[in-house]
């Protein structure tokens, strides 16, 4: 594969929330009202203002749980569904790989009038189902001031606007990013769980530390999505139906 | 935040009504806030209308500042003492604005002793002031209200502080400090201040200390001391005659002479003479993150103090070489008498054939470690006790007094006190007595703690909406185990008890959060075993800023470490049910 890559290694997440915050900062979006519903998942599913999120997984095993932390958010599809299914072309995909909706094109009220929560083609025809009520992940909705506000689809973008100007023309990744340069949800990781680069190199990252957790208290880690090329890959310490994901 | 330190005497109290001028009666709270942030924090919220006077410096309106303010569910009533009306409070709260950390220049002394120089990277807004201003102004107008007073001693160490030259105010060193060069922060008649406005640097000079007195040698008047260690015998370092003056000896070393000002000795890395401003990356001598060029650390910028106990001692053929080689942080080459290159400052260490301390620990009289170690009010030895508050009656680990020296036998078998019989503990009525008794009414253990989204008592985070919307409500957590038992389901309301709410009448409400991650546990308690229960909430929480929310130090008891009253409140026995409103209350654990 060419073109960037983001790895998120959940061995590493300690689950601070610290890249909902960068990326809602990077994009400007609005808090959304919450209210404590029994889980440290919060707010409860991807936003048009919350492009990524932490979901808070406990797991079981003999006497001893497990709390995971996956950060979900959209997979940058090496081919997009999102893209082919919107009527107005606003979803693109650059050669970088990167997928993106343009806000300037994006017109809900001409791809859908139906007023329920998965009515968009761009949420339909998302392979990646496995949360929000089965939702795709391209999200239209938040909660302000206790009403629902519905606007146009929003999703992960790859932070391609800090990437620079000499990026933004060649299109595809050169080299080292000034750490600056990277996406905002790698920038504010503290325990570096989050990595970008070209996506070989990010893939290789991924299988060698995969081997690695095998061999040390984790057998049941994987790369995933293992059966369906993106651009953004987890490293799992357990199997993806234990964090409610499934195969595309 | 620290705690308040409620059992020393004279400490402003509600207990008695004893005459006012006993007791504190003005209080500056500076960026703390104890309303929420203080054990038993209804006793705190109480105890703040009993002031005549509070100050509260904050970036915003903290529960401490807002305590008096009408309930909004209930008008006649303090916000933060229910059942006091606001019109009996008569205490004056004054909130001045304050900066924040990237709207101010001065240092921040770490835990680790780290003093590291930050920068100010724009205004604060608005009136708000940097806190050295906000001191700077306070003591000036001090100083001149005491000087204009009748003078007696008790008004002397106001009225004569000496605060820079003020004409008349020089009260120690008339051969000293009015005759400062120009070039010292005190020679330019403005005190502290620079363009009117109290400069970091002129307190960290101070704070390093100067010469007084030309000396024979380069030495001059206003010029920086290098450091204080054998003060008569090297030039540049603080003299015991008279000749310097230090604010404070742990600072010496950290901002020294600038590069081409003249004095002593200079540091090639900051041309200024500001160490604290040092930001090398390098880490010297065995890779174990010493980073002796990152910031200076008091004393000496020693980064390890005692490190002298890491080499042979002499008498030792190995003398002054590390004993972990691959982990050295100090060593000493050709027979222990040449220091390695790259190592820490040297602490406790001498070489063969020089004078000085020889032992590590420098500050003992044997310059050694010690395994029984007196001076301890809880005893030689390092001894496990259970919280003030406890399910158990007997101690789990130490049966009979005469196995530990220090424990105190309860009754004629000889039973050891179960908590701490030394513990930092004010006798007020909404503790256990002591020894933690166990009280039927209180089954559940109870703990708190912090979220990586919000910081302490929340000022900082509580007035950020995206901070509340990832953390907007207290919750607490406990087990399914619990909530079985309790027909508590995830999210319900919940209300917690505990000693001090039941004497406050304040309960403590907040969501359930239903976990595997607490499991109820067997203990034997009177030599039976019992399963006990416990669960855990957080207490960043109060009335004020975006997301409000009651706060889990309602339920803490005032409680210290016995040696330095360091909080020890954070485990408690209590009580919990369901309370979803007067229509849906479920029944207290038996």
């Amino acid at each position: 594969m060419t073109g960037k890559r983001i790895l998120i290694d959940t061995s590493k997440c300690i689950g601070c929330k610290a890249c909902q915050i960068a990326c809602q900062q990077w994009h400007s979006l609005t808090a959304e009202d919450t209210t404590f519903t029994g889980s440290y998942t919060n707010p409860p599913e991807l936003s048009e203002t919350n492009l990524t999120l932490i979901r808070f997984i406990e797991k079981e095993e003999g006497d001893n749980v497990k709390f995971l932390f996956l950060t979900s958010r959209c997979r940058h599809c090496q081919d997009p569904r999102c893209k082919e299914a919107c009527p107005l072309g606003a979803i693109k995909k650059q050669k970088n790989g990167i997928v993106r909706i343009d806000p300037d094109i994006c017109d809900p009220t001409a791809c859908s009038t139906d007023p329920l929560w998965v009515d968009r083609p761009c949420q339909r025809q998302c392979p990646f189902k496995d949360f929000g009520g089965g939702t795709g992940i391209p999200r239209r909705q938040y909660v302000k001031n206790g009403t629902p506000i519905s606007g146009k689809s929003y999703k992960c973008d790859f932070c391609y606007d800090r990437f620079g100007k000499a990026q933004l023309k060649s299109g595809k990744f050169v080299g080292a990013f000034a750490k600056s340069n990277r996406p905002a949800c790698e920038v504010t990781c503290g325990p570096g769980a989050i990595k970008s680069g070209a996506a070989n190199t990010m893939m290789n990252k991924a299988t060698k530390r995969v081997k690695y957790l095998k061999n040390h208290g984790y057998p049941d880690a994987n790369v995933y999505p293992n059966d369906f090329p993106t651009h953004v890959i987890w490293v799992l310490t357990e199997k993806p139906e234990v964090y409610g994901l499934s195969s595309v | 935040m620290t705690s308040w330190p409620a059992g020393i005497p004279g400490y402003y109290d509600d207990l008695g009504n004893p005459p006012k001028a006993q007791y504190i009666n003005g209080l500056m709270c500076w960026g703390q806030n104890p309303a929420v942030g203080g054990p038993s924090s209804s006793f705190e919220r109480k105890s703040l209308a009993n002031l005549e006077w509070l100050v509260c410096v904050d970036l915003w309106k903290t529960e401490t500042a807002a305590f008096w303010e009408p309930d909004p569910n209930n008008p006649t009533d303090c916000i933060g003492i229910p059942g006091r009306a606001v019109n009996t409070v008569g205490t004056e709260v004054y909130l001045l604005p304050a900066a924040a950390s990237y709207e101010k220049e001065g240092s921040i002394t770490n835990s680790g002793r780290w003093s590291q120089w930050r920068y100010k990277a724009l205004d604060p807004p608005g009136d708000a002031l940097d806190d050295l201003e906000i001191i700077n102004r306070l003591a000036k107008k001090l100083i001149a209200l005491y000087q204009a007073d009748i003078p007696s001693p008790l008004a002397d160490p106001v009225a004569k502080l000496y605060w820079g030259p003020y004409p008349g105010v020089d009260a120690h060193g008339a051969d000293c400090r009015p005759v400062a060069p120009l070039s010292s922060p005190l020679g330019n008649g403005n005190g502290y201040e620079t363009g009117g406005h109290a400069d970091p640097h002129k307190v960290a000079w101070e704070y390093n200390g100067y010469f007084c007195t030309n000396r024979t040698g380069s030495a001059i008047i206003g010029t920086r001391v290098d450091g204080f260690f054998n003060g008569n015998s090297a030039l540049g370092n603080l003299q015991e005659n008279g000749g310097t003056s230090s604010g404070n000896w742990l600072y010496c070393s950290h901002y020294i002479n600038p590069i081409g000002g003249g004095g002593g000795n200079t540091d090639p890395m900051v041309t200024n003479g500001n160490r604290m401003e040092k930001r090398s990356t390098i880490d010297t001598a065995s890779g174990i993150g010493l980073y002796n060029n990152w910031s200076m650390v008091w004393p000496l910028n020693r980064r390890i103090i005692y490190n002298g106990a890491s080499v042979y001692q002499p008498g030792h053929p190995n003398v002054g070489q590390p004993l972990a080689p691959s982990k050295w942080v100090v060593a000493w080459d050709s027979g222990g008498t040449a220091a390695r290159a790259g190592g820490d400052v040297a602490d406790g260490y001498t070489p063969p054939g020089g004078t000085g301390p020889r032992y590590p620990f420098i500050m003992l009289p044997e310059g050694v470690g010690k395994l029984f170690g007196s001076g301890r009010e809880d005893g030689p030895f390092p001894e496990h006790y259970e919280p003030w508050e406890t399910v158990m009656t007997e101690h789990p680990l130490t049966f009979l007094a005469g196995e530990n020296p220090r424990h105190i036998p309860l009754d004629p078998v000889g039973k050891v006190s179960v908590t701490s019989p030394t513990a930092f503990a004010h006798a007020r009525p909404e503790h256990f007595e002591h020894p933690g008794n166990k009280n039927p009414d209180f089954p559940i253990v109870g703990t708190t703690y912090r979220l990586t989204e919000h910081w302490q008592a929340g000022q900082m985070t509580r007035n950020n909406p995206w901070l509340c919307q990832l953390q907007p409500n207290a919750f607490v957590e406990l087990s399914e185990q619990l909530a079985a038992i309790l027909g508590i389901s995830n999210g319900d309301r919940l209300e917690v008890k505990t000693k001090r709410t039941d004497y406050y009448g304040t309960s403590y409400f907040a969501v359930a959060c239903v976990t595997k991650r607490f499991k109820p546990y067997s203990i034997e308690v009177d030599g039976s075993v019992d399963t006990v229960h416990h669960i855990g909430t957080v207490w960043h929480y109060g009335y004020t800023g975006l997301c409000t929310d009651d706060s889990a130090n309602l339920l803490t008891a005032h409680i210290g470490d016995a040696n330095t009253g360091i909080p020890e409140s954070k485990g408690f026995i209590c009580n919990i049910r369901r309370n979803n409103g007067p229509l849906d209350i479920g029944p207290w654990l038996t």
